[in-house]
């Protein structure tokens, strides 16, 4: 496919909106139509600090991976080879992101476990429910695999096969992953 | 609890609103970058032309791994059913991998390695050997007793644990029990002695 393929002809397009779709957009950013990215971040910001937050157990951490990960988009935007598949490649940033972040803690020596908990005390004061803090202390008690997969399927309701890709997986690994994280967190929740 | 009760119960999870502050900030840093950032940097003809290879990261990602693939087939093309070589590809990928193997996994000509987050050191009698046939199509898996093992078939996704018994002999579990076969689904699963 030729690299201008659908591209309309002027960097100030009127048709440029809300419609738009992403590949669209990501075409006309790669010819520095700013408007274009500033609509892709608008677009995709809260469902990329959404995936971090619940994969991180954080929503102040989860708010640098999503600065991080439109940081990286903005720097990019060329080498992003399948311009539809632009929330992929956002989810795919931000979950290396995250995976980071969370060996970074493991160096640290603190538990997902414990660090759900310490942020829930935290959160606490915002006046948090009790069954959001139930699930939030099941998703931290799963290994950082399981809940990655839990989070793609569920929430972000993905299917197997663009799940993998995301997580770097087979679509079986994903099916296999979410198995065992149902498994534990239904003990986890029916206690 | 079924799948929808669970569903339903992880619904419940409600993250804090997006700050406005945050995402202004988030927002300019990355127009910033996106205003500095080198348009002609990645599809530059001129480097491509310096240096084509790096136009083709099949090169260097491709070819190692192809050739690790190649390798592991190459040893599977060795085995046959046996255990005794089944159980010595499998302590040679532990050797490779110690205490990360979940599974190796092959289904027709793939195979598959899949290796766990953490590590868990097993048992050397606990390893086992599954096979399944799902409509003339064949699985062979090498795992461990006690680890779940996924498979997508043409009737779906096929998840069973293997579990070693008292008496040495292999219980296949799925997700609603024990795993009997049907028509057109045959399972079977023995141990791998140790060598």
């Amino acid at each position: 496919m030729a690299f201008d393929e659908g591209l309309p002809h002027s960097p100030r397009n009127p048709e440029l909106s809300p419609e738009s779709s992403d590949a669209a957009l990501v075409l006309l950013a790669r010819k520095g139509e700013e408007k274009a990215f500033e609509e892709l971040f608008e677009r995709h910001y809260a469902v990329v600090r959404g995936f971090a937050a619940r994969l991180l157990l954080d929503t102040n951490l989860a708010e640098d991976v999503a600065q991080d990960t439109f940081l990286r988009a903005a720097n990019s935007l060329e080498t992003i080879k399948d311009a539809k598949g632009f929330r992929s490649w956002l989810f795919r940033v931000a979950a290396n992101l995250c995976r980071d972040q969370i060996r970074s803690r493991t160096r640290r020596g603190l538990r997902e476990m414990d660090f759900a908990a310490s942020i829930h005390h935290h959160h606490q004061q915002s006046g948090e429910d009790d069954a959001s803090r139930r699930v939030m202390e099941a998703m931290g008690a799963l290994p950082p695999l399981l809940r990655e997969a839990v989070v793609l399927v569920y929430y972000e309701n993905l299917p197997h096969s663009e799940a993998g890709r995301i997580a770097g997986c087979a679509a079986s690994t994903i099916s296999w992953r979410v198995m065992l994280a149902k498994r534990q967190l239904k003990t986890f929740l029916s206690k | 609890m079924n799948d929808d009760d669970l569903k339903n119960l992880l619904s419940a999870w409600r993250l804090p609103e997006v700050s406005e502050t945050v995402k202004s900030q988030a927002k300019w840093q990355s127009l910033v970058a996106f205003q500095n950032r080198d348009i002609h940097r990645p599809l530059s003809l001129a480097s491509a032309q310096k240096q084509p290879w790096k136009a083709f990261p099949f090169f260097k990602v491709g070819v190692p791994v192809f050739c690790l693939a190649a390798i592991f087939f190459l040893v599977w093309l060795m085995i046959n059913p046996d255990s005794e070589r089944q159980n010595a590809l499998l302590q040679e990928l532990e050797i490779l991998f110690p205490g990360q193997i979940e599974a190796v996994i092959k289904n027709g000509e793939e195979i598959e390695l899949r290796l766990a987050d953490t590590k868990i050191l097993r048992p050397a009698d606990q390893r086992v050997a599954v096979r399944i046939i799902v409509q003339n199509k064949e699985f062979q898996i090498l795992t461990y007793s006690g680890v779940a093992v996924c498979v997508e078939s043409s009737i779906g996704t096929l998840c069973l644990t293997p579990l070693i018994n008292g008496a040495g002999r292999v219980l296949l579990l799925s997700e609603n029990g024990l795993f009997e076969n049907q028509p057109g689904l045959q399972v079977e699963a023995h141990t791998l002695q140790d060598i």
